[in-house]
């Protein structure tokens, strides 16, 4: 059995396939999986916030935010030789738990979700598959040699994507 | 003032803000239902995001949620979240005996929930006011059913705009039978400020 790694609000994880990632109880918070195409190296960020701008501390963990999480994965599968055209993206998350409290500008699911295709855009990292939005809460796990990210909720069971 | 002991007053601060608003509710609630309400001492947590999070609920069990965003002088956010006995238990005490699904309850039920919520809620604040002279007003109450942990991210995520560490003031309430809740209590940055202003304490430290 594979070692599990289970991340908590806006930490990020790298491994090389000898372990599983893993978020409990994703909210408005959005579980972003950038792995490489041809091997097992593979990351996840339980990011929280759509911007660093608008965020505090200003130094918090790169997972904290959707801009500074791209960029630190990216800049992090660089150094192990990884480009970036070789990576691709799955994620799960952004629900809006309290839709009648969460809209608009309080739609922080949502606004994740925009904040996440924006960066991977800009480095051509295509979302292959995706569970997200709605109003309900998801536990995923993501194994690096099938690249299949589990995705359980209460309401729904279990899926893979 | 040291960054400790600052911190301790601080805790102290917002563990009476509790109690005052916990009593006030739970005062409230044993009048509704003519039941004894029994309160926790409050509980006041100031930690790093994810700590927070698997403190208050390690096992992440099922919850329905009730949640409020505070505005008025201060702002903030209150979330009040009951077990599943809790919410059938209540819903006995209101609507009569019914079979119920909680994974489906029906909007008449739902209603029930936020209404007698929202008088939890609004005695919790009028608590708070009375101590700090200053005025606070619930939004409306939204319900959620679901496991813990993705019911308080939004409110934590709402503090992480403006505090690097999370803050959240937390009371256990019961009817020493099938009646659980927890009031969770998320105070916003102006809250801060204007508590330490309301008892003149000088603040050092942002």
């Amino acid at each position: 059995m594979a070692e599990k790694i289970t991340l908590g609000m806006s930490e990020l994880s790298f491994t090389n396939g000898t372990a599983t990632l893993g978020i409990i109880g994703l909210g408005s918070c959005v579980g972003l999986v950038l792995y490489h195409n041809q091997g097992t190296v593979c990351a996840m960020a339980h990011i929280m916030l759509p911007n660093s701008r608008e965020g505090l501390p200003r130094d918090a963990n790169p997972g904290r935010f959707a801009d500074t999480a791209i960029a630190y994965m990216v800049r992090k599968f660089a150094q192990e030789g990884i480009k970036a055209k070789d990576l691709a993206a799955k994620m799960a998350g952004g629900a809006s738990m309290f839709k009648k409290i969460e809209k608009g500008k309080l739609n922080i699911g949502q606004r994740n979700i925009a904040a996440i295709r924006k960066a991977l855009k800009a480095y051509n990292i295509p979302v292959v598959a995706e569970d997200i939005g709605r109003d309900y809460g998801r536990t995923i796990e993501f194994d690096a040699s099938s690249k299949q990210l589990q995705v359980k909720s209460y309401r729904y069971g279990m899926s893979v994507i | 003032m040291a960054e400790k002991a600052f911190k301790f007053l601080f805790k102290d601060l917002l563990g009476e803000v509790g109690n005052i608003g916990t009593g006030s509710a739970a005062y409230s609630l044993s009048h509704l239902l003519g039941r004894k309400i029994l309160i926790n001492i409050p509980d006041v947590s100031i930690m790093p995001v994810d700590k927070l999070k698997s403190q208050l609920f390690p096992d992440n069990p099922l919850r329905g949620a009730l949640y409020f965003e505070v505005t008025g002088d201060m702002d903030g956010s209150i979330q009040i979240l009951y077990d599943d006995t809790a919410i059938l238990s209540l819903l006995k005490a209101i609507d009569g005996e019914k079979q119920r699904t909680l994974s489906q309850l029906t909007v008449h039920e739902i209603s029930c929930l936020e209404e007698v919520s929202n008088i939890l809620a609004c005695s919790y604040l009028k608590g708070i006011s009375k101590l700090t002279g200053s005025r606070l007003i619930p939004s409306i109450p939204s319900f959620a059913y679901d496991y813990a942990m993705p019911l308080i991210q939004f409110a934590l995520i709402k503090q992480g705009l403006s505090f690097s560490q999370s803050i959240v003031i937390s009371t256990l309430f019961s009817d020493d039978g099938p009646l659980n809740g927890e009031i969770l209590f998320f105070p916003g940055l102006q809250m801060k400020k204007m508590l330490f202003s309301k008892f003149n304490i000088a603040v050092h430290h942002g």
